[in-house]
């Protein structure tokens, strides 16, 4: 069968970068195929061009075998191309029916909502999903934007979806829903570009696979046939070691302490909260997103108000004390959501490393900011977590996902925490720095410091933990020891059976 | 429901005005209509400013320099008009050309070269403020006669069959037939007496709130102001959008300058006297909509009108103080609204593409 899209010999160059170096993907008619590699490997730069957001420094696409050019996403979207960003394309201030219709070509000039609000409906339906048209963006759950996103492409007409990093954000069940859809567009006939970072959902979805390797392509395999070992060792060009040792547990006295802590009601709000994680253990949270976990954090990080209950560092009462004595306490925040909390966008990587210790000695005096000190000391950080950057002058926004992701955690695991708040800490990162953060934090138990980790990755929360509190509806369910973790009974106490 | 609460303020308004009119003793009642009168008339390039400024705002282009705009187009209509024979519809013309220049200006370097937009905004009003100071010493020596638009009796009388049954005439002109036949008449004709600009003032403010939220084209200005990189995606050319609302808020803030002029039938240095940043602010207290702003107008021309009706009853308060009252009303209006509103995300903040 000839491919119905192929792209030759792509190369684009940031400044400074070398995004994409004479890349070829060919990819089949009526296949999902996935798009791997490391972060800033290189993927969303070859999508974006794909989809007409930059232009190839050299390089030709062909579509069923003619050459085509794509200079913005208006010709993408011509030629029958959808993409779902990374960081989704959708105005959270507009309704639904709005962002799908927003720059439709064939629009009447005095818009009829509601004529495209019911064949939005009729759509949705095929694929069992059921949105409200008019709700506002920003009232919607992220897995919710994503199935607006998706609809929005196929609406539009697109034969061929390219989807970036799309379970990245999801809860376990909204990945089971995703790939439903997946699945039922390509038995249409329609093309999907899978991005994911995830190798058991890579192997498991899709047919055909291609890895980006510092920018160069790998040849495709097909999926049936290829074990995770040998992807992995594709993507990172040596062994990965999938699950990390750890060593003995060997519990200390209590680090953080939680007793009935409640917040100010509301959706996901903390109802009856005690947790005491000790030095040397590291307590996994598991629960599907938003029954409290937020919450949780914002609680003992000064970011929420605790309307009764104490949380205590180290014996110290921190209840309801600012965000700045708690982080004083040697606590590491590593937030969910890295662009409200984590980072400032515009602002450059040297900038962003001290975001948390700028007033502090050594990074500045009487005042002033010791730059050299600060140069030296992101330097350093980067360089020991990886990040890809040409300088630390880049603005922090310009990394890719993943590589924002390890700028933030450099630095907070620098600065020497006696308890670290790590949620999601792997979200969007690749295996080998996924590999790597999770050395990061077990050794953080190994030095005999408290771990706190918050995910919704159930694997991850059993292979990493010494502990598990299951959170349902802003309670703790129980605590299990590390003999009683088994996936079935934590999966039942996640859906509030006790 | 949010919107609804304008819209019953509204129609409530209107009936506490009619209410007055009808049952009201007469001098209360034509207390009143010569204040409703007054506010109209004050409110009207404010609000017509604003409506313009509600455009370049969504789309995400805060305009600070839209007081140098408004003298701009003050200036440039006065020249026009008193070169044109006095005639205010080619005066305005001119007045909107020189308004729609000087955003040009605004517009190359705050979208296209991606300045700074209070620090760009600023500097218009100072460099308008020196060029009509300049051009007008130089010309002011100019004795032409300026006329004001037609009142709404004038051209109602010129329509076939409709125009005697309307209108009745008068020694010095026209008036509304309603006129002098009741208390009510008098009180209606007071209020309904206005420069014919007013109404199609108002109607155009109701139609650009239709297009903004009605059309495809008002859908694309709205959503580029709130996340351009999405409209990018979506094959929406940002700059030209907001370039577009730029420029088009500019017509109508020289537009609203010249109304100024023609009220008075002359210009004076810095004649706006800070009514473009009163019409900034009447688009925040409008919530970002052209009939918010026209509403919002009419809260801030009340309060000036205000002088009018404290003259009428006779209370002695020093004119200084009075003068301050719409500046007063501004700041409180602002304290007490800011934050409520929600501002386009992506305003002041310049779009790149890469
Ligand atoms: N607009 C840009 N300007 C400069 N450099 C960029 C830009 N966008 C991406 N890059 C750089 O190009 C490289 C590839 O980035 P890209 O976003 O394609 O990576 P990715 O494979 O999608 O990674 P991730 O898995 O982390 O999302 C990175 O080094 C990144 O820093
Ligand atoms: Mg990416």
């Amino acid at each position: 069968m000839a491919p119905i899209l192929e792209m030759k010999n792509i190369t684009k160059q940031f400044p400074g970068v070398l995004a994409n170096d004479d890349v070829n993907l060919s990819v089949e008619k009526g296949s999902i195929h996935a798009l791997m590699g490391e972060n800033g490997a290189g993927k969303s730069t070859l999508m974006n061009i794909l989809y007409g957001l930059y232009s190839p420094s050299s390089g030709k696409i062909l579509l069923n075998g003619k050459e085509i050019s794509i200079d913005n996403p208006r010709d993408a979207i011509d030629q029958g191309i959808g993409m779902v960003h990374q960081h989704f394309m959708l105005i959270p201030a507009l309704s639904v029916i709005e962002n799908v219709v927003l720059g439709k070509k064939d629009n009447k000039k005095i818009i009829d909502l509601k004529k495209d609000a019911d064949a939005f409906v009729a759509l949705g339906a095929k694929y069992n999903m059921k949105i409200d048209p008019y709700a506002l963006i920003e009232d919607l759950a992220v897995g919710q934007q994503q199935r607006v996103e998706i609809l929005k492409a196929i609406y539009r007409g697109a034969e061929i979806l390219i989807l970036d990093e799309p379970t990245a954000v999801l809860t376990p069940q909204e990945v089971t829903e995703l790939f439903k859809i997946m699945n039922q567009l390509k038995d249409e006939g329609k093309t999907i570009i899978f991005i994911s970072h995830k190798l058991k959902e890579v192997l498991t979805i899709c047919d055909t696979i291609t890895v980006l390797r510092l920018g160069r392509s790998q040849p495709s395999v097909p999926s049936a046939g290829t074990t995770r070992e040998e992807l992995a060792e594709m993507m990172v060009g040596r062994k990965v070691i999938l699950n990390v040792p750890k060593g003995e547990y060997k519990p200390g006295e209590n680090v953080l302490e939680m007793n009935n802590v409640f917040t100010k009601k509301g959706s996901g709000s903390l109802d009856d909260v005690s947790l005491e994680v000790k030095r040397g253990e590291i307590l996994g949270i598991a629960g599907v997103d938003g029954n409290g976990q937020d919450a949780l954090i914002d609680a003992i990080t000064g970011l929420t108000k605790v309307t009764s209950g104490t949380v205590k560092i180290k014996g110290k009462d921190i209840t309801n004390a600012s965000a700045r004595t708690i982080l004083e306490q040697k606590v590491s925040h590593i937030p969910a959501d890295r662009h409200k909390r984590g980072m400032v966008a515009p602002m450059s990587i040297r900038e962003n490393m001290i975001l948390v210790s700028y007033y502090k000695e050594p990074f500045s005096k009487h005042g002033f900011i010791n730059w050299k000190f600060v140069n030296e000391n992101s330097e350093k950080i980067v360089e020991q977590f990886k990040v890809k950057t040409p300088n630390i002058d880049e603005a922090g926004g310009k990394l890719s996902g993943g590589n924002q992701q390890k700028m933030v955690l450099g630095r907070e695991l620098t600065r020497d925490p006696d308890l670290v708040i790590a949620a999601h800490p792997v979200r969007g990162l690749d295996i080998g720095a996924t590999e790597y953060v999770h050395e990061c934090l077990i050794d953080e138990r190994d030095k005999g410091n408290a771990v706190l980790l918050v995910s919704t990755e159930l694997d991850e929360v059993i292979s990493l933990s010494d502990k598990i509190a299951v959170m349902y509806e802003g309670r703790i369910m129980g605590v299990l020891d590390k003999e009683e973790f088994d996936i079935t009974k934590i999966g039942m106490m996640m859906a509030g059976h006790v | 429901m949010k919107r609804k609460k304008g819209l019953i303020i509204g129609i409530v308004a209107l009936l506490v005005i009619l209410a007055v009119g009808l049952f009201a003793p007469e001098n209360i009642s034509s207390t009143l209509a010569s204040f409703i009168a007054q506010d109209l008339r004050i409110a009207l390039p404010l609000a017509v400013a604003a409506a313009g400024l509600v455009y370049g705002e969504r789309s995400g282009v805060l305009n600070l320099g839209a007081e140098g705009l408004m003298l701009t187009g003050a200036l440039f209509t006065w020249l026009g008009t008193s070169l044109m024979g006095g005639n205010p519809w080619l005066g305005s013309l001119l007045g909107m050309f020189s308004s729609f220049l000087m955003a040009l200006l605004f517009a190359f370097l705050v979208i296209t070269l991606r300045s700074n937009q209070t620090v760009i905004g600023v500097s218009i009003n100072i460099l308008a403020l020196g060029l009509t100071s300049t051009i007008y010493r130089v010309v002011q020596s100019m004795e032409a006669p300026v006329y004001n638009f037609p009142s709404i009796a004038e051209v109602l009388s010129k329509l076939p069959v409709l125009g005697p049954v309307l209108t009745s005439p008068t020694e010095t002109g026209v008036q509304l037939a309603i006129a002098g036949t009741s208390t009510f008449g008098n009180y209606l004709n007071t209020i309904l007496s206005q420069n014919v600009m007013v109404y199609i003032g108002i109607a155009f403010i109701i139609f650009l709130q239709f297009v903004l939220f009605k059309t495809d084209l008002g859908l694309k200005v709205r959503a580029v102001g709130e996340y351009p990189k999405a409209c990018d995606t979506l094959g929406i050319n940002v700059f030209r959008i907001r370039y577009g609302a730029v420029l088009f808020s500019s017509l109508l803030a020289g537009f609203a300058g010249g109304l100024l002029v023609l009220d008075i039938k002359s210009f004076a240095e810095n004649m706006t006297a800070g009514k473009g940043f009163i019409a900034i602010a009447a688009v925040i207290f409008g919530k970002y909509t052209p009939i918010g702003a026209l509403g919002a107008s009419l809260v801030f021309g009340g309060a000036q009108a205000l002088q009018y009706l404290v003259q009428a009853i006779g209370w002695k308060i020093p004119g200084d103080l009075m003068n301050m009252i719409p500046y007063l009303v501004t700041i409180i209006a602002l304290a007490g609204f800011i934050g409520k509103t929600h501002k386009p995300a992506a305003s002041t903040i310049p779009y790149t593409k890469e």
